[in-house]
């Protein structure tokens, strides 16, 4: 059935794009930023969880590297948006080729 | 495969590629035509709903195009992923809800 022929091609797109987002996401740098006013002066810190754990470690004073490194930060905060937005697609697509029990 | 969320991304393509001061060098070819008759006109709603997972844009005239743009950066700005490197004659970035498809460097 040519509409089935449709939605298997796009589940197959769609697994590709999975496994490009966690690469690309896997490739990124974690956490937030966070800037801190000590004695008048921001320093910034990089916080994220190590299992359990959320760490703080020092950067610096803000900086040309850092603004690279927070661009990053937000293209990997987008692209995690991106991976679950093709996940809940996935779930929709294979719901419609293989009925709910058999969507994996 | 949300239509009006996969029509959405695809206007936002259009409307970046206006900015970019494109859009009127190239031309939007097959089925992806109808879908935007049945937006913009009345009575257009009989027409299919069918159409090709790829829209298709053809450049008549390079020669008028007098600046570069980077369509693959301007693809993974807008969340674009690079799927697949063929090393034919295209450049593979998917989306949640679309895929582009981006002449090879040095093919066109």
């Amino acid at each position: 059935m040519a509409i089935e022929a449709v939605l298997k091609e796009e589940l197959e797109r769609l697994r590709e794009a999975e496994k490009s987002y966690r690469k690309e996401i896997g490739a990124l740098p974690k956490g937030s930023i966070q800037r801190k006013r000590i004695k008048g002066k921001v320093y910034l810190y990089l916080a994220f969880r190590e299992g359990k754990k959320v760490v703080s470690r020092y950067l610096g004073p803000p900086s040309q590297d850092l603004e690279k490194l927070s661009g990053e930060i937000e293209r990997r905060r987008k692209q995690q948006q991106m991976l679950r937005d093709v996940q809940r697609n996935m779930i929709r697509i294979q719901r419609m080729v293989y009925g709910r029990r058999s969507a994996v | 495969m949300d239509d009006e969320a996969q029509f959405e991304v695809f206007t936002r393509i259009l409307r970046r590629f206006e900015r970019e001061g494109v859009l009127q060098h190239v031309m939007l070819i097959g089925s992806w035509c109808l879908r935007i008759y049945r937006s913009a006109l009345t009575g257009a709603r009989s027409l299919p709903a069918m159409r090709t997972l790829d829209a298709d844009f053809l450049i008549p005239n390079q020669r008028l195009i007098k600046r570069d743009v980077d369509v693959p950066a301007l693809l993974q700005e807008m969340g674009f992923t690079q799927t697949l490197y063929s090393t034919s004659s295209w450049v593979v970035y998917d989306h949640p809800e679309l895929r582009g498809r981006v002449p090879h460097p040095g093919v066109g």
